[in-house]
């Protein structure tokens, strides 16, 4: 799985480029709806390399991202949950509940810290 | 012979070895072991698997109970926790990993939801149904409810679930905790159970089957020597005996085994003597037949027929008819005291006795008194035997006979059609040391042609009925020979034989019966009148006889003597023959007055006078009654028949029989003698009750016979 590092600085996209973005990013909900959400992570991944500003791919991934966080936090892998987190601020840096998680996971690592020594 | 084969055989039985045993169609053997294993592995089943349902029953209502009691609490947990988080900011970041942990705690969760008060969903283990509404499966029906703050349980056919509300502290909902489990879960935990069950019971039987078998393989190892020393007895060697130290029931079967064994030696020994004693009365029986007279025996106009039917294999009844040597027929009866084989020996000695003085021309009574003498030697205390001996003289037609203790004989009179019960008495031969001879007497007995003299042992007359209360008895036997008479000998003992028979049913014999018949064939002598004769005689001398009308009193019977002294003809009589007939008449009117029961005023009595023979047909013409004799100038002018008629209950007096006014007995006694009068005055006496004009009875007069029993009568006197 390839995140996005950042907002790309790139030229606008081609016709023919924002036709392959949306392609790709139909694919990814057929994915989804086929129950298959790592390959629709990456149809999304894949055209948000496209055409990042499709705003349909922007939200798909952002949502991934957030759910994925969630599940790992869940699970007690806090990094893997910061990082995926991390990706959603990439997207949108001001997104309320990407940060509210990242706080959230920092906070816990702080206090296990504090409780137990190490993270 | 037969007795000794018999006893060889059974003593050779009983000493034989064993030998082989025949070779038998052998069907297959159920072996007791397999039989007591196989049930046992059914009982512990059907117990097993009883008790096992039951409990497993039991067991799913408590784990039942006891997952609701904790699903309810779960979901409780759930709300209390989750109602903190529900008041921060993105609550599931408390909620996800708190719901993630319960399932992995517990897989039989279905799923654990907590949503608030919206439905939208902020605590699932799937993170991707957040933030989306909560819809609950179909087909859940609440269960119960608990508690003030409304937990609920619920469940559908897969499902079970618990929800709690998630409360504000100050009491508002905030939102909702639902637990859910999955019911196979329960189900996995009762199969678990089960297959626990099933390896205990598999365990128990296996363990039951194997000690049944050892079990019964050790009890019955003694039915090997059981089987072996019963084979031994089946083949006859009744001196085996099973030594089984066995202190269980097969034990005692053993020592029932050699009880039987025991008692079947002892039976056999039994039944061969029984068998020696079955040919020696086989041969007493075929004596005793030897001895018993013919069935029937003709002698001039007398035919005699007897029969015998022992009680008992053999009888200790007597009869013999044989000829004598001057042409007589010798007649014995007699009933020995006993029977079997001791009741034979002695009917013997009586025969063999009979036939050895039967050729020294000695009278009945002699004879008894000679078998008395020789008995009274013979016989053992208390043994006796009664006996009837007559000597039948065909020409004359006259029996003499005397009786040592037996039954009386049964007289026969076709004349009148009645039955008498002849004198008999004498004491049983061999019962007293005193001789017979002091009271035996010799009777004589005149028989006629239709007459007969039936004589009898005790087994005829004491025959009990079916009931084994009442006797056949003397009236029954007089009435059977009465009907029977008419018709001969053989006629008289097979309707004594029939109704002896039909009065015991199916009873056996219980005494010895036999009977002998001596019968005069041919039509009763003197003729006598029938009903029709009887009336023409009575129209005859309402015509022209003399007649007496009286009325149903003895008073009035004084009439009869000027009545006689009117009659012409009557009156030519001599002074006694005169009063003899006077006396007579009053005689027959004074019965006709008492046993007719006449009403005095009411009823009354003709008495007619007819001189002459009566009407063609009635007269005496044509009987035998005796050779021809002169005429008498007496009887050839008091010749007639005097008629009596009345209306009163038909009667017919008893037979009458000749009074043998020698006998001192007899004017001792005193009374009796008015039929004995009318015989003797009149030549014939007839009674027919009952005929359309009354009864009458019918006397006829003037016979020399008569005559004789007047003279009789005078020198008597």
């Amino acid at each position: 799985m390839s995140a996005p590092s950042a907002v790309p600085e790139r030229p606008t996209p081609t016709a023919e480029q924002e036709r392959e973005a949306e392609d790709l990013y139909r694919r990814g909900l057929a994915a989804l709806s086929a129950q298959r959400p790592d390959d629709a992570l990456r149809y999304w991944e894949l055209a948000w390399s496209i055409d990042p500003r499709h705003a349909g791919v922007c939200t798909a991934l952002e949502r991934e991202y957030l759910m994925r966080g969630m599940e790992a936090f869940a699970a007690g892998r806090l990094d893997d949950a910061t990082a995926l987190w991390q990706k959603v601020l990439r997207l949108d840096p001001a997104e309320p509940r990407a940060l509210a998680y990242l706080a959230r996971a920092r906070m816990q690592r702080d206090r296990t810290r504090e409780l137990i020594g190490k993270e | 012979m037969t007795a000794e084969r018999a006893a060889r055989r059974s003593a050779g039985t009983a000493a034989a070895p064993a030998r082989p045993l025949p070779a038998r169609a052998v069907r297959p053997v159920m072996s007791l072991r397999w039989i007591v294993s196989l049930a046992m592995v059914a009982l512990t089943v059907v117990v097993g698997g009883g008790v096992g349902a039951i409990a497993e029953r039991r067991a799913r209502a408590e784990l039942t109970a006891e997952i609701e009691t904790r699903l309810r609490l779960e979901a409780r947990n759930l709300a209390l926790t989750s109602a903190s988080a529900l008041l921060t900011d993105y609550p599931e970041l408390t909620l996800v990993p708190l719901v993630r942990q319960m399932q992995s705690r517990q897989p039989e969760l279905a799923w654990v939801v907590v949503v608030d008060r919206n439905g939208v969903i902020h605590g699932h283990s799937d993170v991707r149904r957040l933030g989306t509404l909560y819809v609950p499966p179909a087909g859940l029906e609440l269960r119960s409810t608990a508690g003030a703050a409304q937990e609920t349980l619920q469940a559908n056919a897969g499902i079970l679930m618990a929800s709690a509300p998630i409360l504000h502290p100050g009491g508002q909902v905030l939102g909702e905790a639902h637990v859910a489990l999955r019911r196979a879960s329960i189900e996995r935990r009762l199969a678990g159970a089960r297959r626990q069950q099933f390896v205990a019971l598999a365990v128990f039987l296996m363990a039951g089957v194997g000690a049944a078998f050892l079990l019964s393989a050790r009890l019955l190892r003694p039915l090997g020597a059981l089987r072996a020393g019963i084979e031994r007895i089946g083949a006859g060697d009744l001196d085996t005996r099973l030594a089984l130290d066995d202190r269980t029931e097969i034990g005692r079967l053993a020592e029932a085994v050699n009880a039987m064994a025991s008692d079947l030696k002892r039976a056999q020994a039994q039944r061969a003597e029984r068998e020696r004693l079955a040919h020696e009365m086989e041969l007493a029986q075929r004596i005793q037949r030897s001895l018993v007279a013919p069935g029937r025996t003709v002698a001039g106009p007398f035919v005699i027929e007897s029969a015998q039917r022992p009680a008992t294999e053999v009888g200790g009844d007597y009869v013999d008819v044989f000829e004598l040597p001057d042409g007589g027929i010798g007649l014995a009866i007699a009933d020995v005291s006993g029977k079997g084989l001791a009741g034979c020996l002695v009917t013997s000695m009586l025969s063999a006795l009979l036939r050895a003085f039967r050729t020294t021309h000695l009278s009945p009574a002699a004879m008894l008194a000679t078998l008395d003498e020789r008995m009274r030697e013979l016989l053992p205390r208390g043994s006796f035997v009664t006996m009837f001996y007559g000597i039948l003289e065909p020409g004359a037609g006259r029996l003499r006979y005397a009786s040592a203790g037996h039954n009386p004989p049964l007289v026969y009179r076709a004349r009148q059609r009645t039955a008498t019960w002849a004198p008999a008495g004498g004491l049983p031969l061999g019962a007293s040391r005193a001789k017979v001879t002091r009271v035996v007497r010799e009777e004589l007995v005149e028989l006629e042609p239709g007459d007969a003299l039936i004589q009898f042992t005790d087994g005829i007359s004491e025959a009990l009925d079916r009931a084994g209360r009442e006797q056949f008895g003397l009236e029954r036997m007089a009435q059977r020979v009465c009907a029977a008479a008419p018709e001969g000998a053989a006629a008289i003992r097979q309707a004594l034989d029939d109704a002896v028979t039909a009065w015991r049913g199916e009873r056996p014999p219980f005494d010895d019966e036999t009977v002998l018949v001596v019968c005069r064939e041919g039509t009763a002598a003197g003729g006598g009148v029938g009903d029709d004769e009887a009336l023409s005689l009575l129209d005859e001398a309402t015509r022209r006889g003399r007649r007496l009308r009286l009325p149903a009193s003895l008073a009035a019977l004084v009439r009869i003597d000027d009545w006689l002294a009117d009659c012409p003809v009557l009156r030519d009589l001599g002074g006694l023959e005169r009063e003899c007939l006077r006396a007579a008449l009053r005689e027959a009117c004074a019965n006709v007055v008492e046993h007719g029961q006449l009403r005095d005023g009411e009823d009354g009595l003709e008495l007619w006078w007819l001189e002459g023979d009566g009407p063609a047909g009635v007269t005496d013409a044509g009987t035998d009654a005796g050779p021809a004799v002169a005429p008498d100038p007496a009887a050839a002018v008091a010749r007639g028949h005097f008629l009596l008629r009345d209306q009163g209950v038909p009667f017919r007096p008893d037979d009458w029989r000749p009074t043998d006014f020698h006998d001192r007995r007899v004017w001792r006694r005193g009374r009796g003698f008015g039929l004995d009068l009318i015989h003797r005055a009149m030549e014939r006496v007839d009674y027919h009750p009952g005929t359309p004009a009354g009864n009458l009875t019918i006397m006829a007069f003037g016979r020399p016979g008569a005559r004789a029993g007047r003279e009789e009568i005078r020198h008597a006197g």
